[in-house]
């Protein structure tokens, strides 16, 4: 009976040390882990290239045309000067005479070369008015 | 038009105006719209069934125009101003540069006006700077009282002639602005002041159109009279 509580406790004693182990191991796992993550965040190491900044806001554009008056504006080209960084540029369009927006769209960066130009599609079809 | 990427989007560029209005002259009956027409400075412009009409602000200039430049014209507005004061200002501004001057007036125009008090007045706006050409000036011709009346300009080249209910009231010449914006200005507004305007309408002439036209030796006499009174002769 003492053998095989003796072995009993052994065997108990023996389980407790191996959770323990595996308890220990997880948490130096998790310090390491943590650990790199830190050096991979704070600085990457030398030779390996840096890590992936956030992208910043992109300034506002410029626009460039339409402007002044001109009969032939049923459907106007918009032009406008490329925004650094920009992945997409936000057309509106004002009408004085209805007093609210009557068009809004989203425009990609692969619509600018040395500047950005837009047609919308399809027309406007706008009418005699202010824009 | 505002620029956007995966951490956002910009503030909005400023604002471009542009328009899509006749270049042949115009016709706005204001009867429920005001298409084309372009508040300028001072106080806001709206429109009825029937007019087309502003409160001005006080102390400055309110005023409006057609966005297109036109050299040789007939312009004519009727037009009304509801007014407790009988002598502030309101007419017509023709071959001006909307560019805002103190004021809110534009920099560079001609400027015809009227008062419910009976007088008109015929002024050039140079760089901002208000030069008289006739001073406040009595005439028969008005219809007092915040009546309706009409006001016309001809436009030929360098002569100038202005008209109410009519009567031409003042004619002569002047080589300033040869060509520019038609518009309608309201002087010293407010919340007890209001100009309606019934109809807007522009022509355009041929600059080889004669204009033998005089004006009457009874306002003739008013207008040199006016002019020795403000010591401009």
């Amino acid at each position: 009976m003492k053998d095989k509580g003796e072995k009993k406790n052994v065997h108990k004693t023996g389980h407790k040390t191996g959770f323990a182990i595996s308890i220990a191991m997880v948490v130096l796992m998790t310090l390491f882990l943590s650990a790199s993550l830190v050096l991979a965040q704070d600085e990457a190491p030398a030779g390996e290239p840096a890590p992936l900044e956030k992208a910043a806001v992109p300034p506002k554009p410029t626009t460039i045309s339409p402007t002044g008056n001109n009969v032939t504006y049923t459907n106007p080209t918009f032009k406008w000067n490329k925004s650094t960084g920009a992945d997409n540029y936000i057309i509106r369009v004002y009408s004085y005479n209805a007093k609210s927006f009557i068009a809004t769209t989203s425009v990609p960066n692969s619509v600018c070369g040395a500047t950005c130009s837009y047609k919308f599609s399809p027309s406007l079809g706008l009418g005699y008015g202010v824009y | 038009m505002a620029a956007k990427n995966i951490s956002g989007i910009s503030a909005y560029s400023a604002k471009r105006v542009f328009s899509r209005c006749g270049t042949n002259g115009f016709n706005s009956q204001f009867n429920g719209n005001a298409v084309c027409w372009q508040p300028n400075y001072g106080g806001t412009w709206k429109w009825n069934a029937t007019s087309y009409y502003s409160k001005g602000v006080p102390d400055a200039s309110a005023n409006t125009s057609y966005p297109v430049d036109f050299t040789d014209f007939v312009y004519e507005v009727r037009i009304k101003r509801v007014s407790v004061n009988t002598y502030p200002n309101t007419g017509l501004l023709i071959r001006g540069d909307v560019k805002k001057c103190p004021f809110n007036g534009w920099c560079n125009t001609y400027d015809f006006g009227y008062g419910n008090n009976g007088e008109y007045n015929v002024l050039k706006v140079v760089n901002g700077t208000l030069i008289w050409i006739q001073p406040f000036t009595y005439t028969p011709a008005i219809i007092q009282g915040g009546e309706w009346n009409v006001l016309k300009v001809k436009a030929v080249g360098n002569k100038l002639y202005f008209y109410i209910n009519g009567t031409l009231v003042w004619m002569g010449t002047d080589s300033f602005r040869s060509s520019g914006k038609a518009g309608v200005n309201m002087w010293e507004g407010g919340t007890t002041e209001t100009v309606y305007i019934d109809y807007a309408k522009l022509t355009v002439l041929t600059t080889t159109e004669i204009l033998d036209e005089q004006v009457s030796p009874e306002q003739q006499a008013l207008n040199e009279a006016a002019l020795r009174e403000a010591g401009m002769k």
